[in-house]
């Protein structure tokens, strides 16, 4: 009984008890993303093989902190062929398997980007003012970025926001600006078509993240990138490629038993189980008893 | 709580690759130099008349990260260097116009700019002052003046206010500048008149002019003058020996309904220095043409690589219209077609395979065509992948091992996919096949033997279209699989065992108390919650002195024991018209040696049910006794 007691303890601690994880829905501190999971009411998916095979509306946000294999790059090609959208959100970039897959000229730099002065607290929290006609007309002003970087090789057709004159690519990750390294403006969010459907690329993910830098449309601008076509009918993210604490990863079985067991089939097996069990049990006792 | 400990500890763990940071525990910090740098790239805007590139920069300031004791600085800075920018345009725009007046010696109205640029100048000086203020409360700020010579914060304030210098210069230069006025008390006044006719005709038709160009009431002979149309240059004549000039022009093919037109007189050779210039009053023409209303539109969706058809249609309202003009048809700002087309036509135009969907601009232009103004519209068309439809027939049901039949067809708004790539797969199995030219395929695709007895498992078919109009498409199905290879063979399994098993268990039940009686205490086996249990009845039962107490310390107990062995071993049954003896001789043949045991202990049941309770303790060790001795004979026997 009280072996009982401590797993159901456990359970309901590993339920209940939210991540501290970046990017994790249950994760309500600065760096979790509880916020836009429940703005958006984002469905969790955790391999891309779980994509839908018709996304028409549907819009995948993924944050490769683990690269991607060659049998994700063919499925998540196949949801944005098939009339999904994909917000692509990387500072690391991982992300670049993806466009080396499809075609697609654009790069994440990987370098960090820094603004002197156009920033929010410190240069790690640049500013972005300039945005195509279609965004400002939407009311988008300015957004921050968090520790982000910048996009190469994508033409001006393309790019949906440009960060300052001031801004650079911290190189040598001094933090200063040195002879030799580049200055900008530069890209930092660009727009493709691929297929049927859109490829959107971010070079900052932390946009979505509950703690915002400073006053500014960081809400706005996902949400313009995620209603530009038209409302979504589902916003998935892409939990496969996040970094996961053990807690995390708990919290992920332990939904999947729960889908498991909701499951009316296994339902019933359970049921057919318990039955065979007690049957048994009782044809056993009478036996014993004579 | 271990789980938990465990499963908890990583929230001190480290962060995500992306090394993103706690905005609102971030260190603040503020770059001087970089603010210096942006007062400097400001100021460029401004020296180079910029008026677009500084609004767009100097609007970002609110954005900047200063402390806040300079947010007026540059709050002002910004502010100011807008309205200044504005400003040194417009002045230095005028100031541009009256220089070429005061090089035609049109010294009027060169002097009336000038009084424009004197009037607006002390605005522009005002405000590059308060620019040199806020910057020089940003130095006072920054502690400019005690900082040393080689600080790298100095050099770049000291570009700044050299910009600042270079700013005054230039309204210096304004402000310094002659006034026309002082040129024309030395020269002699002109004047000119001018008369056209018609003033109101078509475009291309002549118009005749005529006018005098005289000073201080005496004709000026040899003079050149110019022409002006829609304050365009249009022609030069001279004027005779009565200073009257004349001639005609054909109006050129300017679409335009109102046009002013004056002649203009500026000294030139020996005239230079000697008289003003002179213009005559501006007289309107009005031009007449024809005008058409073009509209477009699109018959059908536009693909990739497929021709879309535009019918366009000219209204020219009152006017004849026109059978024949020449048009072209651009795509994206590319001349794609060029045709001739009727008042109402039809044109196809084929798109690129490699256009990308999305929205593309198509604009028809029709050329003006004398009396016919050019006419022009535009059309935003959409580029789409046409949605591809597979209508998959795959039975319900799957035999394992053998084949799934798979067949379809696969079509679009645009007609059926011919030879489009299907590639189906049903776990590791793929298999390719190309669609008929109606769109339909046909195939069967082999399921080998696996472990698997059956279930549910689903068939991807992607489909990969020729065309380039047609979308790409990931359809999943599921089917029921039943290995019935397998299922047999667990059948016989289970057959067998529903066959053996049930002998094999009635066997381990009835042998088992046997092989147990060796030891005399294994033949008490039932749990002592029953005999609780039964203890409650018994003591009711106490009550009642003909009803026996069946306890482990009664002979009803042992002879019951017994009794289940002899049952089990000889297969004969107390009867109901049996009484205990009878059985009990009949069963003591079947048992053999043990049935003299199992006939004593009736004897002593006897004794113990029709007898005179309480039982002898005596009797209940014998009944003991003679169970055991029962048991370990049967046992012998068996």
């Amino acid at each position: 009984m009280v072996i009982i007691l401590v797993v159901f303890a456990s359970l309901a601690a590993i339920w209940y008890y939210p991540s501290a994880q970046a990017f994790m829905a249950s994760n309500k501190m600065w760096n979790g993303i509880n916020k836009f999971s429940k703005q958006f009411n984002v469905q969790n998916v955790n391999a891309p093989n779980g994509l839908p095979a018709a996304p028409k509306q549907d819009v995948l946000i993924a944050i490769p902190y683990i690269p991607y294999t060659s049998d994700e790059l063919i499925q998540m090609q196949q949801f944005v062929e098939n009339g999904g959208k994909l917000i692509l959100m990387d500072d690391v970039g991982y992300g670049n398997s993806f466009m080396e897959y499809t075609g697609i000229p654009a790069r994440f730099s990987s370098i960090p980007l820094l603004d002197p002065l156009f920033n929010y607290k410190n240069e790690y929290f640049p500013r972005i003012m300039d945005f195509t006609a279609n965004v400002t007309a939407s009311g988008i002003k300015v957004i921050a970025f968090n520790h982000g970087t910048a996009l190469s090789g994508v033409s001006s057709s393309q790019a949906l926001a440009w960060s300052s004159k001031m801004s650079f690519l911290d190189s040598n990750q001094n933090g200063n600006r040195d002879n030799g390294e580049p200055q900008g403006p530069f890209v930092v969010a660009a727009e493709y078509m691929l297929g049927a459907g859109t490829v959107d690329l971010i070079s900052d993910p932390s946009l979505i993240m509950n703690a915002a830098a400073g006053s500014n449309d960081n809400d706005a601008f996902v949400k313009y990138l995620i209603n530009a076509n038209s409302k979504p009918t589902t916003v998935l993210l892409d939990r496969s490629h996040l970094t996961k604490s053990p807690l995390d990863t708990s919290k992920i079985k332990l939904e999947n038993v729960r889908g498991i067991i909701s499951n009316p089939d296994t339902l019933l097996g359970i049921v057919a189980l318990v039955f065979v069990i007690i049957t048994w049990y009782i044809y056993r006792r009478g036996q014993l008893i004579g | 709580m271990v789980t938990l400990l465990g499963t908890a500890a990583p929230v001190l763990a480290s962060d995500a690759p992306g090394t993103q940071q706690d905005p609102q525990s971030a260190q603040e910090t503020f770059s001087s130099i970089a603010l210096l740098n942006y007062y400097s790239s400001s100021l460029d805007y401004m020296i180079q008349f910029d008026q677009t590139g500084s609004d767009a920069n100097l609007a970002k300031i609110p954005f900047a990260n200063v402390p806040q004791e300079l947010n007026a600085a540059t709050g002002d800075f910004a502010s100011n260097g807008m309205e200044f920018t504005a400003s040194l345009v417009n002045l230095f725009g005028l100031w541009n116009q009256q220089n070429t007046y005061i090089q035609q010696y049109r010294l009027n109205d060169a002097a009336a700019l000038y009084k424009q640029i004197t009037d607006q100048l002390p605005v522009a000086q005002q405000q590059l002052s308060q620019i040199e203020s806020s910057i020089a409360d940003t130095g006072t700020y920054l502690n400019i003046d005690s900082l040393p010579s080689d600080s790298g914060l100095k050099p770049v304030f000291d570009e700044v206010m050299a910009k600042i210098q270079q700013l005054s210069g230039m309204l210096n230069l304004l402000s310094h500048s002659p006034s026309p006025a002082q040129l024309a008390a030395s020269l002699t006044p002109t004047a000119l008149t001018l008369a056209i006719d018609p003033v109101t005709t078509y475009v291309g038709d002549k118009v005749s002019f005529k006018g005098v160009l005289f000073s201080q009431g005496k004709p000026l002979l040899e003079r050149e003058i110019t022409l002006l149309l829609n304050n365009a240059d249009l022609l030069t004549v001279h004027t005779d020996a009565q200073g009257q000039f004349q001639g005609t022009f054909q109006l050129p093919y300017l679409y335009i309904h109102q046009m002013p037109i004056q002649a203009l007189y500026y000294p030139q050779g020996n005239d230079t220095g000697v008289y003003l210039a002179a213009t005559s009053p501006v007289l309107t023409m009005t031009v007449l043409f024809y005008a058409a209303q073009l509209t477009l539109q699109m018959n059908n969706t536009a693909y990739p690589g497929k021709e879309v058809m535009l019918t366009g249609k000219f209204d020219y309202g009152d006017a004849p219209v026109l059978q024949q003009r020449m048009a072209e048809i651009y795509l994206d700002n590319n001349l794609e077609e060029q045709f001739n087309m009727a008042p109402v036509f039809n044109q196809g135009i084929t798109l690129g395979t490699q256009i990308t969907p999305g929205k593309h601009l198509i604009t028809v232009s029709a050329p003006a065509d004398g009396r016919y103004a050019p006419a022009m519209t535009s059309y935003i068309m959409n580029v789409t992948l046409a949605t591809t439809n597979m209508d998959l027939h795959v039975s319900f049901i799957g035999l394992i091992p053998g084949s799934i039949q798979i067949s379809g067809k696969l079509y679009s708004s645009a007609g059926p996919l011919a030879n489009a790539t299907v590639v189906i797969s049903e776990g590791k199995t793929n298999k390719q096949i190309t669609t008929a030219t109606d769109g339909t395929f046909n195939t069967k695709i082999g399921i080998g033997l696996g472990l698997s007895l059956l279930g549910i498992q689903g068939i991807t078919v992607q489909v990969r279209p020729q065309e380039s109009w047609n979308a790409p498409l990931t359809s999943t199905k599921t089917i029921f699989l039943i290995n019935y290879v397998n299922l047999i063979l667990i059948l016989i399994v289970f057959v067998v065992l529903a066959v053996y098993l049930p002998r094999r268990f009635k066997k381990w039940f009835a042998a088992q108390p046997v092989k147990k009686a060796r030891p005399p205490g294994l033949v008490l086996p039932l749990p002592s919650a029953v005999y609780q249990n039964k203890n409650e009845i018994s003591l009711k039962r106490k009550e009642s002195p003909e009803k026996p107490e069946e306890t482990v310390n009664s002979v009803f107990y042992w002879y019951r024991v017994s009794l289940k062995l002899v049952q089990n071993i000889t297969k004969a049954i107390l009867k109901p018209h049996q009484t205990l003896r009878e059985y009990g001789k009949e069963a003591s043949q079947a048992l053999g040696p043990a049935g003299k045991y199992f006939l004593e202990l009736t004897y002593l049941l006897e004794k113990r049910i029709y007898g005179k309770p309480p039982t002898d303790a005596s009797d209940i060790e014998k009944s003991q006794q003679l169970a055991i001795q029962i048991q370990k004979e049967a046992g012998r026997g068996s």
